[in-house]
């Protein structure tokens, strides 16, 4: 009987940081001190590499055992070819991977998990690599406070791995989430092929608060997307639990898309999960998009809040809408 | 929810003592009424009240019982 588990975790940050003014009461709600943001001609797939790289000089697996890699990007480095593609070749993977990209944001990890599963559990690939990476900054107005605060840039390599030995899976049951209606509140409108960059699409406009942002820059609607959050992980996690039977209880850890601090304890309080089983892990890093998730969990692992055999929930939530919850039993190497 | 649970809650968004709030209080004058209370608020009104209400109408409410006008027919 073919079963998947996480077998190892590994992040990367760029160099340079961005400090967040520590003085206004507004920024010390969100928790976020400092990003890091990548440098002009660095990008997200340079930050992938390095991330898988990491996991490589590790010794936790090479480059020629893995036999499929997962690439969950929102900032490609061209419409086509596939950055996957590109990254094979960087990474000194096997001509015999299976490479892909999928554009996913915040809920990117647990989908990717559930593909991963999916691949090894049916016999498809031994040992996935799944690579998330986001230069968010490079569509982000620097006078645009509504976003600027929030976003940091960094990439996550995650090794999942088929075993015969385990007595149950070691990833899922996931339920999925999503709704086009709340496209309008986090896109970038131009740059795509629906709306081409222009003259007209880079003209800077203020909005009503002050913030200043053109078509090329990301747009995010706080308010909506709080309240999207606060209505929809709830229920998520309400199936995920029916699915099994379970109650909250029954897990000892959640980790949640870290969003913002104030975000994390809104819907923390909602749910009314204790603060000790609650991942918190944004101060120096800020959202960094569908690596927030394996950040937190390999950090909170490496600092023993956490560990191996224990029960936890990932909840992943955002641009889209688009949202996924699965149960997985860390098991990292 | 009746008047004094909406603003035991309100309280609660705003980080304040229980029964501080009167209807006169001046909003600008509280620390936490910023955008992210706004958004709680908005968010707790649809989820109890079922009223969508939009951060323009909260940022033109001057007084707590403004906030109260907005949402009266939904109070018991």
């Amino acid at each position: 009987m073919l079963n998947s588990y996480i077998k190892s975790i590994e992040y990367y940050f760029p160099d340079n940081k961005e400090y967040n003014e520590q003085t206004d009461r507004l920024t010390k709600k969100i928790g976020i001190n400092v990003k890091n943001i990548a440098a002009e001609d660095e990008f997200a797939s340079d930050l992938a590499y390095q991330a898988a790289n990491k996991l490589f000089v590790s010794g936790k697996c090479k480059p020629s055992e893995i036999d499929f890699l997962l690439y969950c990007t929102q900032s490609p480095d061209y419409l086509l070819p596939t950055t996957a593609c590109i990254l094979q070749e960087r990474l000194g993977l096997s001509t015999q991977c299976g490479a892909l990209d999928f554009n996913l944001g915040c809920s990117g990890y647990v989908y990717g998990l559930s593909l991963a599963k999916g691949l090894i559990e049916t016999g498809i690939a031994k040992n996935v690599l799944l690579i998330t990476s986001d230069t968010y900054s490079k569509y982000i107005n620097s006078k645009d406070r509504s976003v600027k605060p929030l976003f940091g840039d960094a990439a996550s390599a995650t090794l999942i791995a088929a075993s015969e030995n385990l007595d149950h899976s070691y990833i899922g049951p996931f339920v999925f989430g999503t709704d086009g209606r709340g496209a309008e509140h986090l896109i970038v409108q131009a740059g795509g092929l629906r709306q081409p960059h222009s003259e007209i699409t880079s003209e800077e406009i203020s909005d009503s608060y002050g913030n200043i942002r053109s078509q090329n820059n990301l747009f995010m609607n706080g308010a909506e997307i709080f309240n999207f959050a606060m209505k929809e992980v709830p229920k998520a996690i309400n199936d995920l639990l029916q699915l099994k039977n379970e109650k909250l209880e029954d897990y000892d850890y959640f980790v949640f898309h870290q969003a913002n601090q104030y975000m994390l304890d809104s819907l923390r309080r909602k749910l009314k999960i204790d603060e000790k089983k609650f991942s918190v892990q944004l101060s120096d890093c800020g959202n960094t998009v569908s690596s927030t998730i394996p950040i937190a969990l390999y950090r909170d692992w490496v600092e023993k809040r956490i560990k191996n055999g224990n029960k936890i929930m990932l909840v992943g939530f955002g641009v889209g809408y688009s949202w996924s919850a699965c149960s997985i039993t860390i098991n990292l190497q | 929810m009746n008047k004094i649970q909406f603003l035991n809650k309100l309280e609660d968004i705003l980080m304040i003592d229980k029964n501080l709030l009167q209807e006169e209080t001046e909003l600008e004058t509280l620390d936490d009424w910023d955008s992210l209370a706004m958004m709680s608020l908005i968010s707790l009104i649809e989820d109890e009240l079922q009223e969508k209400l939009t951060i323009n109408q909260l940022m033109n409410a001057k007084k707590v019982s403004d906030l109260l006008s907005l949402i009266e027919n939904h109070l018991d």
